[in-house]
């Protein structure tokens, strides 16, 4: 009885292991180039990871918004230039974003507490 | 007593003949030529030559008969001098539109344009002739009118109809080239066969001649495939009318004044109503086009055009009452700048049109009322810079030399259709303005089309790549990344950006 518990224990060890390689420990990735094709009023959905666009959806569709809050697939969206991201009003997702002031080459990490997450208030004209 | 009585009756029909065909020719006066204006020619340089696309080499069929499709309209008895819009925009237009949005124009007056409105808006409140291609041109420049939406009025009245749904809905339907060439008889064919594009059923074409003196066979029974009775056999020498070759057909023959027969004809239908010729329609010869004698009495080139179906984004909505419409024109501008109190530019192309127009009656029309709400499109103008607009600008300029009339704007808008529900933006108007001389300029602010949840952080869409484009985003699943926009084509939407995962 204890060895078969051992032994389950040992695997969840092992499994929870797995499952958060994809987070902190994971090492710097390549640079990536992502081509996407947007359109004006248009939300796309992209996922870092995959690189791919995940879906979109019409500026201002409550109901794709929603949809969209719920998953935690995908990223960052775009639409007419503004920034969502995967965190606070916007999606379930630990997401968030913070302005670097240097080149993109010059460009570190910052620590979390940098990170600032989505509000409901940002008026498109 | 029963042989005077048919005599009698007999001679009462003839008489009725006689006097239908009096005032028949009563009413078909010779048109003279219109004016050639700077305008006229600058509308007639952006004709686009018809050519043949390489590859169409399908052979043509006996005849073409495009006035018994369901696109094309019943024949037209034009009002006054309106030839070249009955013509163009009556038949042309409306055929072309059907024929693109695949509508039936006997089903509803609002599958047939108006060339009333088209007339009413180029004749200056005079009954004169205007050119096919201007009336185009008005359709590629703002837009035309169904008949629905215009309705139908006495020629005296020179009629602006009023209602800004009347003027939203024609700001859809547009020219998108306005097609010409040579008289050549193969061209033509090929142009109403399939467009010279293999594209079937092909267009109809709108031509000049002279009408002054032209004559008629009206009981031809000779061979055809189309079945008309009516053929012209001489020219006008004088005088000028639009008419529109709606077919040919090849198995027409005409038998000159020495006996030679020539072969085949073009189907023209006139804007005489019914009761012209055969229910509208002769045939006109094919060797007209090509004995150069006779070509003095033709014009050199013919018309067409290609239309589309567009889509309005912005509109103006504008609300007024004057007295007298020649006295005022009208243009139009945004700026990003929320407390601007002008424009960078005006643009006045889409208002054009009703601009120092319509001669010295109030808005509607000689005997008219002065009240006048009508749409102006802006959907074409957006900011060099890419932002978006916070303020509209109207201006209404009133004339400072020979500005008989008065009046007031009592309302303007912006209709944003940009969105699934239209936005509309008031003007800063609370009551009546009465327009003064000079300018008058009414502002239009812009509320934000919607709130959203977003991220403080935007790209720099109009800077492309640079620092103010680079971001540090941390991910769903809480990794950390830079990212930076790298190019972004904001015609056609293309977006590149460049990312790399960073360790937390």
């Amino acid at each position: 009885m204890y060895k078969r518990i051992i032994v389950l224990l040992s695997l969840a060890v092992i499994l929870f292991t797995a499952c958060s390689s994809d987070d902190a420990s994971t090492p710097a990735s390549e640079n990536q180039t992502l081509n996407i094709k947007t359109k004006q009023d248009q939300w796309s959905y992209i996922s870092m990871s995959s690189g791919k666009v995940l879906g979109t959806s019409a500026l201002g569709d409550s109901t794709a918004e929603a949809s969209w809050k719920n998953r935690t697939d995908w990223d960052i969206a775009i639409c007419n230039g503004i920034i969502r991201t995967n965190s606070g009003t916007s999606g379930i997702g630990k997401g968030g974003i913070a302005n670097s002031n240097v080149s993109y080459e010059e460009t570190t990490n910052v620590s979390d507490a940098d990170y600032q997450v989505d509000m409901d208030t940002l008026q498109v004209w | 007593m029963v042989a005077r009585l048919v005599t009698f009756m007999s001679c009462v029909l003839a008489l009725n003949v006689l006097q239908s065909v009096e005032a028949f020719s009563q009413v078909h006066r010779i048109y003279t030529a219109p004016a050639v204006t700077s305008e006229v020619k600058f509308i007639k340089s952006l004709r686009k030559s018809f050519t043949v696309a390489a590859g169409t080499t399908e052979s043509l069929p006996a005849s073409v008969d495009h006035s018994k499709t369901i696109y094309f309209p019943s024949v037209i008895d034009q009002e006054g001098n309106s030839c070249a819009q009955a013509a163009g925009i009556g038949y042309m237009f409306t055929y072309e539109m059907n024929r693109l949005l695949g509508r039936d124009a006997s089903a509803s007056a609002a599958n047939r344009f108006s060339y009333e409105f088209s007339w009413n808006m180029l004749n200056n409140g005079i009954d004169q002739g205007s050119y096919v291609e201007d009336g185009l041109y008005l359709a590629q420049c703002y837009g035309m009118m169904t008949e629905q939406d215009y309705g139908s009025y006495p020629l005296s009245m020179f009629h602006w109809t009023t209602g800004y749904d009347h003027y939203l809905n024609a700001l859809s339907y547009r020219t998108s080239q306005i097609v010409t060439m040579a008289d050549s008889v193969p061209l033509i064919k090929r142009y109403l066969y399939d467009y010279g594009t293999g594209t079937q059923p092909g267009g109809v074409l709108n031509f000049t001649m002279r009408n002054g003196g032209w004559v008629f066979n009206n009981s031809y029974t000779g061979p055809s495939s189309t079945g008309y009775h009516c053929m012209l056999t001489k020219l006008g020498t004088y005088g000028l009318h639009v008419l529109t070759i709606v077919g040919y057909d090849d198995n027409v023959i005409y038998t000159d004044g020495s006996g030679y027969k020539h072969y085949g004809a073009f189907i023209v239908l006139n804007t005489w109503g019914p009761a012209a010729h055969d229910n509208g329609r002769f045939y006109i010869p094919y060797d007209f086009f090509r004995i150069p004698s006779m070509k003095s009495s033709l014009s050199d080139n013919l018309v067409g055009v290609g239309v589309t179906n567009f889509t309005p984004k912005i509109v103006f909505k504008i609300d007024l009452n004057y007295s007298s419409r020649k006295d005022l024109s009208f243009s139009l501008g945004g700026s990003d700048d929320a407390a601007a109190t002008r424009p960078a530019q005006f643009y006045s192309s889409s208002a054009s049109f009703f601009s120092n127009n319509g001669g010295s009656y109030p808005m509607q029309g000689n005997g008219q009322d002065g009240s006048f709400e009508f749409a102006l499109d802006f959907s074409n103008y957006p900011l060099a810079n890419g932002a978006d607009y916070r303020r509209f600008f109207l201006n209404v300029v009133r004339s400072t030399i020979n500005a008989t009339g008065s009046g007031t704007v009592d309302d303007v808008e912006v209709i944003d259709y940009r969105t699934t529900t239209p936005r509309v933006y008031k003007s800063t108007l609370t009551a009546s303005s009465s327009i003064q001389n000079g300018e008058n300029i009414f502002i239009i602010p812009v509320g934000p089309r919607f709130t959203v949840s977003a991220s403080p952080c935007k790209f720099a869409v109009a800077t492309r790549a640079g620092s103010n484009n680079v971001f540090l985003v941390r991910t769903a699943n809480a990794r950390h990344a830079k990212m930076r926009l790298a190019y972004y084509n904001q015609v056609t939407g293309e977006l590149s950006l460049n990312y790399s995962m960073l360790n937390n």
